[in-house]
């Protein structure tokens, strides 16, 4: 693949594409896993699980602006990610064919594999305070921060979807109910969400 | 500033769309006005909520495309010392498939018919250039070589790279790099493993480094450059793709 249409890739990530999405994750699941077995030889379910996490990491630093754009083919990319991952993974593990300690993270993107992150966002108490939020709120809000932050869709599908006249009227509305939500939890005033 | 300019500030900077100045004045604003810091701390918490919820969505998208897989199942490879046989009769089976269609395409494409990521550049699978060389990052170059004979071209460039990091004179290890992106189209990789070789001048490696640039240069379409080195080789007679790059250099012209 160029890297026009790697780059174009990403871009489609960032905008919630779900063809794309899909497509990227059945194209590399395949090949991952065989990866995965040839070198650690573990079960389909362990080399699922880090598959994954590596798509989930790759997908999240897309999103978060991390990664804007590839030097090596997304496919690399996946995959250096998986390396760390099973490194850490079978640290431990004695029958790995190579040395794990070896097979050294000192490749550039080494600074956005922090997969801690996504610890980061599985606090359950924030999600259930968030979800509370959403179903006090109410529609149209709810559906419309549902669907740009839950399901991931860009200010143009949101247009599509809910019927808005332009992409300004959905940033105007998302504002508003943003602004809505804080209220509703300075009023809350929960000590554990803070 | 207004409430609502505030508003904008904060959700600007978590969607990361602030200037230069206006991440200054937000540092500023957060630093001096508790009730603005408060602000930021909500809008943090409840964007990690979303976050969350956004993650768990994904999950499910992922379970439900991997229910799709199911019926794929990965072949688990057989242990690693009856693996030489196990390529051979999959690289045979797997010649006996390509083969029509490699003939049918012989003439659409030059660099198709010219380019080839032939096995025989990754035989060299126990010997090892310079002394310091761990045993594990010589298991890490067999590894890679395997899975460039396999054609696992994307396994071998990940294996590859990390050894190459260390055997940074490894050259032969470079080329089958280079080669390996070349053969999943990652042009600019195969070019900067190629340059490395090129300005190297390391003897066994040079002749087809200087080849597969030439090849690779072509599919960037920087075909100036291409034909330039074609031309190079071409003038050396004795030069292992001479003929070759004679061909590839009719074709293209």
């Amino acid at each position: 693949m160029s890297e026009k249409k790697q780059n174009a890739v990403i871009l489609a990530i960032k905008r919630g594409d779900n063809k794309v999405l899909e497509k990227l994750y059945n194209d590399n699941r395949q090949p991952f896993l065989i990866w995965v077995y040839q070198l650690y030889q573990c079960s389909e379910e362990d080399a699922v699980e880090i598959y994954q996490k590596a798509y989930t990491i790759l997908y999240m630093n897309v999103r978060d602006g991390k990664l804007v754009e590839l030097t090596s083919s997304i496919k690399t990319y996946l995959f250096s990610i998986g390396k760390n991952l099973v490194r850490e993974k079978f640290r431990s593990k004695h029958n790995a064919t190579v040395n794990l300690d070896d097979v050294s993270n000192t490749t550039a993107i080494q600074g956005q594999l922090d997969d801690d992150i996504l610890d980061a966002y599985q606090e359950e108490h924030q999600k259930n305070i968030v979800r509370e939020l959403l179903n006090e709120i109410g529609d149209p809000c709810k559906t419309l921060l549902e669907l740009m932050f839950i399901k991931g869709y860009s200010s143009d599908a949101v247009v599509h979807a809910m019927n808005y006249s332009d992409e300004r009227v959905v940033r105007k509305r998302k504002s508003l109910c943003l602004k809505k939500l804080r209220e509703m939890v300075a009023e809350k005033n929960d000590s554990q969400f803070f | 500033m207004t409430p609502q300019q505030q508003s904008q500030l904060i959700e600007g900077y978590f969607e990361g769309t602030l200037t230069t100045d206006q991440k200054k004045q937000f540092k500023e604003l957060r630093r001096h006005d508790p009730d603005f810091a408060k602000e930021v701390k909500i809008y943090q918490k409840i964007e990690r909520g979303f976050k969350g919820l956004h993650l768990d969505h994904l999950q499910n998208q992922m379970n439900s495309w991997e229910s799709g897989q199911k019926e794929t199942k990965v072949v688990e490879l057989p242990a690693r010392g009856s693996w030489v046989k196990y390529i051979s009769i999959a690289a045979a089976i797997a010649i006996m498939i390509t083969t029509p269609f490699i003939y049918q395409n012989m003439n659409s494409n030059p660099y198709e018919q010219y380019f080839q990521a032939s096995a025989d550049y990754a035989t060299d699978l126990v010997s090892l250039r310079g002394s310091t060389v761990s045993s594990s990052d010589i298991e890490l170059k067999n590894q890679g070589f395997l899975a460039y004979q396999q054609n696992n071209y994307q396994t071998a460039i990940v294996l590859l790279e990390d050894y190459t990091q260390r055997a940074t004179d490894d050259y032969q290890a470079r080329l089958v790099l280079g080669i390996a992106a070349l053969a999943i189209s990652d042009e600019n990789a195969a070019i900067h493993q190629f340059d490395n070789i090129l300005r190297s001048n390391d003897a066994n490696t040079k002749q087809d480094a200087q080849w597969f640039w030439a090849l690779a240069q072509y599919k960037a379409k920087n075909t100036a450059a291409s034909k330039k080195m074609l031309t190079k080789i071409i003038a050396s007679t004795t030069h292992i793709h001479h003929q070759q790059a004679k061909d590839f250099l009719n074709a293209i012209d």
